[in-house]
């Protein structure tokens, strides 16, 4: 399977995959942590992704995967995947349809993605733009929440430190899972496509900026012991608002929040098709119908709050060592050896 | 994408019709012998009637199933409008009682809250008598006081925030029961930490806290006596500027003022204004620092102070602020300007 990218194509997919799943929650374990410095810590992570981002554009010729890899890599990705739709699940369940069957909701939403991941690639690639308007839609809804917020809660930094305040920079980190697909979706840009640093730049202040304000607000909203309650705070935040329009704005987020899921899990699926079947062409109907049976199935089976707890809190490691520390072993050791993307097309 | 919309109307839907809608509730007792109260409307014919049902039990979930042995429809609180609280509850941890609103989704914690003095019950009766829709009355009530800046605007979820916050304390509006068996505002019932001190402000000194606490509604009037004239001001515009020192703190008040009641008239002299000015300046001043006498006595940091402490002074800063508040000097300054005089002179 192939396809080609514009540069706007390759980080709106690269825009939802870091953001769809870990949005509603990844503030609190890193306000947990880092308590007011979290933000400071997050921007500090940010920076991080920024370079690694700049390493990976310079690099990514040399980003070849083995055998081996490939199967790490599905692996990984299958996991990540399988844990999503067992959080997407609580999540609806908690929030809007507390009464209905969890496996009726895993059925409903995986049926929607393997129809698209069926369809033709062009589908899974172009469907994130549905979500811009939805996020702007949000952000409107998250700024009704501004006359609650308390700006003295932002300090003060490097003040009042516990005995784990590094994990706040480690599940900042959390934010930035997916970076390594994009060295996996940079080699099908379209030839003609430059990729400068400007770029590079506004994908990281859009994304960190699209982060902080949830963090900000979350950290600005609620009081310093209160978060660890939370598990969602920007659902828990629209939950707040009172508006006169509907009695309910969490839920207005909790579907907006769902497509966008959704939509994540698609272009996930994408990514693993990219790796798996990149010399065959056809859409391979049996092997999704499988794979989405067996998420399927494995979500509903798993789904409960210690199974959730144990992601939230383990899961970042396994993302550190997909995401940071692999990336960046492959790439030094194909540049010690000298090997290209180019020089694999050509001995294939 | 969009069926999952309507999943919600397969095993969630829930319609209003095959359910008792609470709009306004209430509690008293303690923990382990608890009394709640619950009122919903009833429509009979073209007569819409208040029924209100009591249920005892242990906790706040266990109260609202006793009560609902007593209902022919499942009680939905989903549009609770206001939760009252008895001042003997209040002193206990009010989190405790108030806990089970936040767990479950489909509970508003956009509610208001109040605490009453002395029994419940009579709360309650007045909505058989004096309305068609339970709750409406209070809910009413507590946003035309807000609007009126005689109390500090909190929703449930934002009173119970500040109960999680070390650098502020709750202060939630305060009723008894008036003549006529008609429910009246007393002022603001002043927490400290999660319990009601017992201490309240009247609804005069209530104003002078929005004042201090910049949590000013649509108008904030005062009333004073000048050479036995009265003089009513409405407060335009507020600026609160606020010196940190050890042990020490300086709020310095800037307050614009809009005269809306002076029968002496005269207000284009400026000999008359300044005068007037003069005046304000004393009598706000000296009532703002009673006003926080007894804020300080109560240990409620109503207006947030111990935010700014922690914020910009964290040295300063102790884990008990409620108690470190009430030790503190804390001084007011007010400096008055007559901004507008309405369409008299």
């Amino acid at each position: 399977m192939t396809i080609q990218l514009t540069k706007m194509q390759l980080f709106l997919i690269m825009f939802v995959m870091q953001t769809g799943f870990v949005y509603t929650s990844f503030q609190s374990l890193i306000i947990e942590h880092g308590r007011r410095d979290a933000t400071i810590q997050f921007i500090i992570i940010a920076f991080l992704f920024y370079l690694q981002l700049l390493f990976l554009e310079r690099m990514y010729q040399h980003f070849l995967l083995s055998g081996l890899m490939k199967t790490l890599y599905l692996i990984y990705w299958f996991i990540y995947i399988i844990s999503s739709v067992i959080y997407i699940t609580y999540v609806l369940t908690i929030w809007a349809f507390p009464n209905t069957p969890t496996i009726v909701i895993i059925f409903a939403f995986l049926f929607v993605c393997f129809i698209t991941s069926i369809s033709r690639p062009e589908t899974a690639v172009n469907i994130g733009v549905v979500l811009i308007p939805m996020l702007f839609l949000f952000i409107i809804f998250l700024l009704i929440a501004i006359p609650d917020l308390h700006a003295t809660n932002l300090l003060p930094l490097f003040y009042d430190r516990k005995d784990t305040w590094m994990m706040g920079f480690v599940y900042s980190i959390t934010a930035f899972g997916g970076a390594e697909t994009y060295v996996i979706l940079r080699k099908y840009l379209l030839k003609d496509e430059i990729i400068s640093n400007k770029i590079l730049t506004l994908y990281f202040a859009v994304l960190t900026g699209f982060y902080l304000l949830s963090l900000t607000f979350t950290l600005m909203f609620f009081a310093l012991n209160e978060i660890k309650l939370i598990p969602e705070p920007i659902l828990y935040i629209l939950h707040s608002v009172e508006v006169t329009f509907v009695k309910r704005l969490d839920l207005f987020f909790v579907y907006i929040w769902l497509s966008w899921s959704l939509i994540t899990i698609i272009n996930y699926v994408l990514v693993m098709r990219l790796v798996y079947f990149e010399k065959k062409r056809k859409a391979p109907v049996l092997q999704l119908f499988i794979f989405f049976t067996v998420v399927g199935v494995t979500a509903n089976f798993l789904i409960s709050f210690s199974v959730i707890d144990f992601v939230k809190e383990y899961f970042v490691y396994v993302t550190i060592v997909f995401t940071i520390v692999l990336p960046t072993l492959i790439i030094l050791v194909n540049k010690i050896r000298g090997r290209t993307i180019s020089d694999s097309s050509t001995s294939s | 994408m969009f069926l999952s919309i309507f999943l919600a109307g397969c095993w969630d839907e829930r319609l209003f019709k095959n359910a008792s809608i609470v709009s306004v509730t209430g509690f008293e007792g303690e923990m382990g012998d608890l009394t709640a109260y619950y009122a919903y409307p009833e429509i009979s014919g073209t007569e819409m009637k208040t029924i209100i049902i009591t249920g005892n039990g242990k906790s706040p979930r266990d109260v609202q199933q006793d009560a609902e042995l007593k209902v022919e429809q499942t009680m939905e609180m989903s549009v609770l409008s206001t939760i009252l609280i008895s001042e003997d509850t209040a002193k206990g941890n009010i989190y405790d009682y108030l806990d089970v609103y936040f767990r479950d989704a489909n509970s508003p914690i956009t509610s208001k809250l109040a605490i009453v003095q002395g029994d419940l019950k009579p709360f309650f009766e007045i909505n058989e008598a004096n309305q068609s829709t339970a709750g409406e009355h209070y809910d009413r009530l507590i946003t035309s006081l807000e609007q009126s800046s005689i109390i500090i605007p909190y929703t449930l979820q934002t009173a119970v925030s500040l109960t999680f916050e070390e650098g502020q304390d709750l202060a939630l509006p305060y009723l008894k029961m008036g003549e006529e068996n008609r429910p009246v505002l007393e002022g603001l019932a002043l927490f400290s930490g999660r319990s009601f001190s017992g201490k309240t402000l009247n609804a005069k000194e209530s104003i002078l806290v929005n004042i201090l606490n910049e949590t000013l509604g649509f108008s904030a009037r005062i009333s004073y006596l000048h050479d036995d004239k009265p003089i009513t001001i409405r407060i335009n515009k507020t600026k609160r500027d606020v010196t940190i020192s050890k042990n020490k703190i300086d709020i310095e008040k800037k307050i614009k003022v809009v005269v809306s009641e002076f029968p002496q008239d005269n207000l284009n002299k400026k000999q008359v204004r300044d005068e007037l000015q003069k005046f304000l300046t004393e009598k706000l001043e000296k009532d703002m620092n009673d006003v926080m006498k007894k804020l300080q006595e109560a240990k409620c940091d109503a207006i947030g102070l111990g935010r700014l402490v922690r914020a910009f002074h964290p040295k300063w800063y102790k884990e008990n602020w409620s108690e470190q508040f009430s030790t503190l000097d804390i001084n007011v300054k007010v400096e008055v300007e007559i901004m507008k005089t309405g369409i008299l002179k």
